[in-house]
């Protein structure tokens, strides 16, 4: 079994295009929430939203993919052409049926669906895109990514709700690391600002109706937090092997050592109320990995400002860690990103790959009187410097799916070891600050 | 999908230049080689997901109705710009 590193990400989303912005964005609290503009939300209970402003990442596109393809796909392919430029890969270096697409989408090409939708009312069939029918089911990213970048080494697209591009990222992880391939685009796109949303989420009171607030409205583990921020956007991470990475010379933002899941088995809207299906999971990942719940330094939490879910990750948690837990800094990034459905996983990775690059825990802003049912150190709104060695990243969804993926410092020696992916145990003790990985370490790589 | 901005009026060189630039767009042909006499049979050979990207592409810019069957039977480059800029001026 192979070791695998995170030695790309490109992302776009409501912070604005590319790492720099993102990173700043997490530190400082500037929020990507405003009014949405893309249509008039005055009808709708919420009419806010963090929405894509800055379109340059359309340069990033050929004419074709714009007329052809859908919002979630456009943002899945200039995110992956971003993450292939910060891992300094090109399709010359790599064998192409060694590269693989993992992609994770909740609603995929919902919104083009319902805009073409209007137009055959509207305007009549003869007007209708006719590449509608074949962009908007959810493996249509994918399959777009595989043939733009030339990845004939599989293509797998995972739709389970939020935690959607957590689990392309588990799987993407766990084929690197059995050599099924040397490099994967993984990640997640979400494009869920359409009114159909914001009508079905508004009337069962899931979505936040802070709407004169836009930039305080999502308040994760806060006692005011009021439901969902929607948002919109694509993070697509470059996986790839320790020794394919280092045989290139780039140095790995991070080491994805282990993925699990399970389901609560509820029903759609229903938890398992005392988090034991969670916490089962992460044990099994802890135990699988080797690492113990206290080398657990920091978790980049699921949390989305809803009660429920707040509350869930809260539970979990104890559940996991026990005493560790009241310890463990747990927090949410989605104050400031909103939450982009399936794609949210992927976001989460890249903000905990840059808390290892840079040795600080990006705060959850917005976070000024806590829920008394989340009474974890959540860092409130103050970035946080710390030793974080191994970090886990959380996801939950309708549905009750939990999925959790462990990401840790890179190791500086490619060399193969016990995986995380099999059964044997890796005391993820290697220590980065050795090596060719030394010189990157407690640097925010620029876009 | 991103619909581009509909053109009310057109010239026939607007028609052409437009026609050339989305040929370019679409297949790997260049658009400086494309002349009226081009056939779409030959010169320009469109598979048929190709040919309706085209279509659909025209029908947006010019916001006309492009029947396949008079395209095909134009058949050359010319005479497909002629009939569009014949469709806009009589929209």
């Amino acid at each position: 079994m192979r070791r695998v590193v995170v030695t790309g990400i490109g992302l776009i989303g409501p912070t604005g295009v590319g790492l720099r912005v993102f990173w700043e964005s997490l530190l400082e609290g500037h929020s990507g929430i405003g009014r949405i503009s893309r249509f008039d939300p005055s009808p709708y209970t919420c009419q806010i939203g963090g929405e894509v402003r800055d379109r340059s990442y359309e340069e990033l596109l050929h004419p074709r993919q714009l007329r052809t393809t859908t919002h979630a796909t456009q943002l899945a392919l200039a995110a992956a052409e971003l993450a292939l430029r910060d891992a300094r890969l090109s399709p010359t270096y790599y064998d192409p049926a060694l590269i693989g697409v993992s992609i994770g989408t909740a609603i995929g090409g919902w919104r083009d669906l319902a805009q073409q939708h209007a137009i055959l009312l509207e305007r009549g069939a003869r007007r209708v895109n006719p590449f509608i029918t074949n962009g908007t089911p959810n493996h249509a990213t994918g399959v777009e990514l595989a043939g733009a970048f030339g990845a004939s080494g599989g293509h797998f697209t995972f739709s389970c709700g939020c935690p959607s591009s957590l689990q392309a990222i588990g799987h993407a992880a766990t084929l690197v690391a059995t050599e099924d391939l040397d490099v994967c685009l993984a990640g997640g796109t979400e494009s869920p600002l359409t009114p159909m949303i914001f009508a079905g989420m508004g009337r069962t009171q899931e979505l936040c109706t802070i709407n004169d607030d836009p930039e305080h409205a999502s308040r994760p583990f806060d006692r005011a937090h009021a439901g969902i921020v929607l948002s919109e956007g694509a993070c697509i991470l470059v996986l790839e092997s320790a020794e394919h990475a280092a045989r290139r010379g780039v140095a790995p933002y991070a080491e994805v050592v282990g993925h699990s899941s399970s389901c609560d088995a509820k029903g759609l809207y229903n938890f398992d109320p005392s988090g034991g299906t969670g916490a089962r999971a992460i044990h099994r990942l802890l135990q699988r990995t080797g690492v113990q719940p206290t080398e657990i330094q920091y978790v980049c939490s699921h949390a989305n400002s809803s009660p429920a879910f707040d509350r869930k990750e809260t539970i979990v948690m104890k559940r996991a860690f026990g005493e560790w837990g009241a310890r463990l800094p747990v927090t949410s990034i989605k104050a400031v990103l909103g939450h982009p459905f399936g794609a949210s996983g992927a976001f989460q990775v890249a903000a905990t790959a840059l808390a290892i690059r840079n040795q600080i825990i990006p705060p959850t802003h917005n976070l000024e009187v806590p829920d008394p049912e989340c009474d974890l150190d959540h860092v409130p709104r103050v970035a946080r410097p710390a030793h974080i060695r191994n970090a886990l990243v959380t996801s939950y969804g309708y549905g009750g799916v939990n999925s959790y993926l462990l990401v840790t410092e890179p190791r500086c020696q490619a060399v193969t070891s016990p995986s995380v992916f099999s059964a044997s145990a890796s005391t993820n003790s290697g220590r980065a600050g050795e090596g060719s990985i030394a010189s990157n370490q407690g640097r925010c790589r620029s876009d | 999908m991103v619909q581009e901005a509909a053109q009310q009026t057109a010239s026939i060189e607007e028609v052409k230049a437009t026609l050339r630039r989305l040929i370019g767009e679409i297949t790997d042909l260049d658009p400086d080689s494309i002349t009226d006499s081009s056939t779409l049979d030959e010169d320009i050979p469109l598979p048929s997901i190709q040919f309706v990207e085209l279509q659909t592409a025209i029908e947006d810019i010019f916001d006309i109705q492009l029947d396949p069957v008079e395209v095909v039977e134009r058949n050359t480059f010319g005479a497909v710009a002629a009939l569009i800029c014949d469709k806009v001026r009589a929209s």
